[in-house]
């Protein structure tokens, strides 16, 4: 057979597994399967051809890229990158619009792939001169991203700082109609640690409120509207808390933030300076981390929250409009670059930096947007390392590949570039048929029952893979990846798991604090 | 402009100076953050403080109502003008939102009729938390509107509809003028004075103190090097004011000099700071000025060509295109369509709901 074929074939392979894996093994990272791979490619390396070898894991990475969309999108069992399009593709699932939000995605991951096949051979010199210019400016760079996280994440408050205090009858309302005070009030309010004071008086009634100002709190008495008063009709009292305790309350969210910012550095240190899992498998050691943060993590909400998948609504065509493609093409591939170049960004961030850049707000540009990025990231890194000129080592994929495989021709580049393509088009083929299946047989399961199954097949293949440590680690991440879940904060702050660690020691002081930390 | 874009412009600003840039490969300094901390930090004493402490003399919560009164909130508008009037004090308003689920708000407008001096609030759809409206779920007929009328001299810019729906909603102050008129001002805590000349003066000595305190952390001593602390100094300095120098671009403008001056002077109008392509231009010509900066300032250039040339080919060219693309395209799309230029006022108002929009809302990411 001729052997650019055989690439070729073995390429489609390489996908093929992929789409099953999406589908069976929700919650695995591709980079996870990819280690396992080679794991047992090494040892045979001399039988099997390494170039084939990597024709199979570029179809892989390739598939997975626009594949995973499907257990993301159905499964609930978001990673690192699809934390970014998170809320809107569940919003889309809810309302019975999965398949078209997971086609979406689809359509942002084939965008993705005809962007990286046209742009990046034209742009090796100017990549090889980033690089070279870049590279000695990573740490502040990346100090620059987690400054700009931390900083850029809003406080939410949804109105007046407030405390329900009781309610109470209708026979109070003629008494605050003169303008004074119920007894009934003055009591609760002093079990509260409220005085009103002898002179506390209510303020001229409005329509609906009597204001008390008592110095230090506003407390307002609220009368439900009477058009909608049922028989025996209350009065609501709330208390308007002060400026600071309304910026204590606003800040909740805020801090859970940083708290996950500073949980996530702290395990992410942890397991950059201590061997926790067995040696052999040390190159897994972020696997239970990455599975705990952001899989296990909305497993156990998924189970705790009840949630009914409504039936699907297969959309015959999904209305996107061409300023849209154009919008989050543009967006996404920048983003997805930038985080296929720059070490420790991962699509999640730079899909962030990318849609702050640009100030792109709707739902189907959000979904696109991650569906390139997400392509863009996978198999733009392994372009990357095969690009003449550059062959920069970026991201799991190249890691792993360089175990065995040196880049060194042109034309090898310009067959993973063929197979690329013929390969992302045959996963979107996949999609198309896989998503349609799963939208009709979603809602017959019980989501949770789902999610069981799910998180049972992720614990076994932690334990298996890296042992009772990884379990435990996992766990432990899946802890901290319910912070953010809990207190409406961003998830991205778990990505401090290697922001930090990575940041660190580009800066120089990565031992020098692991030392504080009590890690070495 | 977005935060982010501000961010990008402070990081721009301080890689001009190449002391920090050579300190940032030398000793693996991180002395170039600090212009986009102090870029974003007029915005974030805006939206992550200011906005907390203002105290409002009313404020609309439909969440205690088991069903939202149009009229109700009309009356209280109208309230709260008529004692600004007959106080002669500044009066605010606040409009909270009406949360009804996980992912459902309730969303209802409000409009100030100048023209006939009418308050009008009409009850919206239910609206999921990305504004979209669930169909049929507008309450109908004469529950849905609420008219109130006042009686004073109001000068407001915009007669069109203000939506109070998700997260934090909007607020007014209504503020009496020396002729006995009452200006009805949008957020009138954003801009008041963290975007100003003089705020960047007052901030700046804080962020040398942090540098300082950063710098003696990692070291485990306090280090003073006079000329690094100078730097520090300049890049948070020119960082916050580049901050003020770009919104200046905008419709919105700034108090400029608090405590001097007193009143948000108009921007120069040229788009509003939530317009995609302004701050894709913005944040590409920072990219450019930052990549510029890092080869001017290296030991070993990475490549050479005079300033004219590089900005003539990374810069003009690439947006001057892109600007011409837009142009062509929005031309295509409007063609047939009736077409109506924002006036100032309602271009004022967007560039406040967009602030509004990407710091009191947003998606939890």
């Amino acid at each position: 057979m001729n052997f650019y074929l055989l690439c070729i074939l073995v390429a489609i392979a390489g996908t093929l597994v992929a789409a099953v894996i999406s589908c069976i093994l929700p919650g695995l990272h591709v980079y996870n399967v990819m280690g396992f791979v080679v794991l047992f490619y090494l040892p045979v390396m001399d039988s099997i051809e390494p170039f084939l070898m990597l024709m199979f894991l570029a179809g892989m990475v390739t598939g997975f890229g626009l594949l995973f969309t499907i257990s993301s999108q159905y499964f609930s069992a978001p990673d690192d990158t699809t934390a970014f399009y998170f809320m809107p593709t569940q919003k889309y699932l809810m309302d019975g619009r999965g398949h078209e939000s997971a086609m979406l995605a689809g359509i942002g991951g084939l965008i993705g792939i005809f962007g990286l096949v046209l742009v990046l051979p034209f742009s090796m010199h100017f990549l090889q001169m980033l690089r070279e210019l870049v590279s000695p400016h990573t740490h502040w760079l990346l100090g620059s991203i987690m400054a700009f996280l931390l900083i850029s994440e809003w406080p939410r408050e949804y109105g007046r700082g407030k405390i329900h205090l009781f309610s109470i009858g209708k026979e109070h309302i003629s008494l605050l109609d003169s303008g004074r005070i119920p007894p009934i009030l003055k009591i609760l309010l002093l079990e509260k640690r409220i005085n009103l004071g002898n002179n506390a008086a209510l303020s001229k009634p409005r329509s609906y409120e009597w204001e008390i100002l008592d110095g230090r709190r506003l407390i307002i008495i609220h009368r439900i509207s009477e058009k909608n008063a049922e028989a025996g009709m209350e009065l609501m009292v709330l208390m308007r808390t002060s400026k600071w305790i309304r910026i204590g309350e606003a800040y909740k969210s805020k801090a859970a933030g940083w708290l996950t910012f500073g949980l996530a550095s702290w395990l992410g240190m942890l397991v950059f300076f201590k061997t926790l899992v067995p040696p052999e498998r040390a190159f897994q050691t972020l696997m239970p981390v990455f599975v705990g943060l952001f899989s296990v993590s909305a497993i156990i909400l998924a189970l705790i929250s009840k949630v009914k998948i409504p039936k699907q609504h297969l959309a015959k065509s999904y209305d996107i409009k061409g300023v849209t493609i154009a919008q989050s093409g543009g967006s996404g591939f920048l983003s997805g670059m930038f985080a296929a170049f720059v070490p420790a960004v991962t699509p999640g961030i730079s899909a962030t930096l990318g849609g702050n850049a640009t100030g792109l707000r709707d739902d189907k540009v959000f979904i696109i947007t991650g569906g390139v990025n997400r392509v863009v990231y996978y198999v733009g890194a392994l372009c990357l390392f095969l690009l003449p000129l550059l062959h920069l080592r970026r991201g799991g994929m190249a890691i792993n590949v360089n175990l065995f495989f040196v880049p060194q021709t042109v034309e090898q580049y310009l067959i993973i570039t063929a197979a690329v393509a013929i390969c992302g088009f045959i996963a979107f083929i996949l999609l198309l048929f896989t998503s349609k299946f799963i939208a009709k047989v979603v809602e017959k399961f019980s989501y949770q029952t789902l999610n069981l199954i799910v998180l049972f097949i992720v614990m076994s293949i932690i334990f298996l893979m890296t042992g009772f440590m990884g379990l435990m680690l996992m766990l432990v991440a899946a802890m901290i990846g319910l912070v953010p879940v809990m207190w409406n904060s961003r998830r991205l702050n778990l990505l401090a798991v290697i922001l930090v660690p990575i940041w660190l020691n580009m800066a120089g002081v990565g031992a020098q604090i692991a030392e504080l930390l009590g890690l070495v | 402009m977005k935060g982010f874009t501000h961010f990008m412009t402070g990081i721009a600003i301080a890689t001009c100076f190449g002391l920090a840039v050579r300190a940032s490969v030398d000793q693996m300094s991180q002395i170039i953050i600090l212009g986009g901390i102090f870029g974003y930090l007029p915005d974030f004493l805006d939206f992550q403080v200011s906005r907390f402490l203002v105290d409002f003399d009313y404020e609309v919560d439909p969440t205690l109502e088991r069903n939202i009164d149009p009229q109700r909130i009309a009356d209280m508008f109208v309230e709260a003008i008529h004692k600004a009037r007959d106080s002669g004090k500044e009066t605010k308003i606040k409009f909270n939102t009406m949360k009804m689920g996980a992912d459902t708000w309730r969303q209802y407008g409000i409009m100030v009729d100048a023209d006939n001096k009418r308050i009008v609030v009409k009850v919206g759809p239910l609206v999921t938390t990305g504004k979209t409206p669930l169909p049929g779920t507008e309450p109908k007929g004469d529950e849905a509107i609420g008219v109130a009328y006042y009686n004073a001299n109001l000068i407001h810019t915009y007669e069109a509809w203000t939506y109070a729906d998700i997260m934090s909603g909007p607020d007014y102050s209504i503020i009496p003028e020396k002729d006995g008129s009452l200006r009805l001002d949008f957020i009138a805590w954003h801009r008041k004075w963290s975007h100003s000349i003089t705020a960047g003066l007052a901030f700046a000595p804080l962020g040398v103190l942090l540098y300082l305190g950063l710098t003696a952390a990692f070291a485990g001593e306090w280090v003073i090097n006079i000329e690094m602390t100078m730097t520090a100094f300049m890049i948070c300095l020119y960082g916050y004011w580049i901050h003020v120098i770009v919104d200046q671009f905008g419709v919105m403008g700034s108090n400029l000099f608090p405590p001097f001056t007193k009143k948000r002077s108009k921007g120069l109008g040229l788009f509003h700071s939530g317009l995609s392509i302004a701050n894709f231009g913005t944040n590409w010509i920072s990219v450019a000025v930052i990549l510029y900066n890092l080869n001017y300032w290296a030991t070993e250039r990475t490549f050479t060509t005079n300033l004219f040339k590089y900005f003539g080919i990374t810069t003009v060219i690439p947006l001057v295109a892109l600007a011409l693309i837009r142009y062509f395209w929005l031309r295509h799309e409007e063609k047939g369509k009736a077409h109506h230029d924002a006036t100032e006022g309602e271009l004022d108002y967007m560039e406040k709901m967009d602030e509004m929009m990407e710091y009191g809302s947003g998606r939890n990411v």
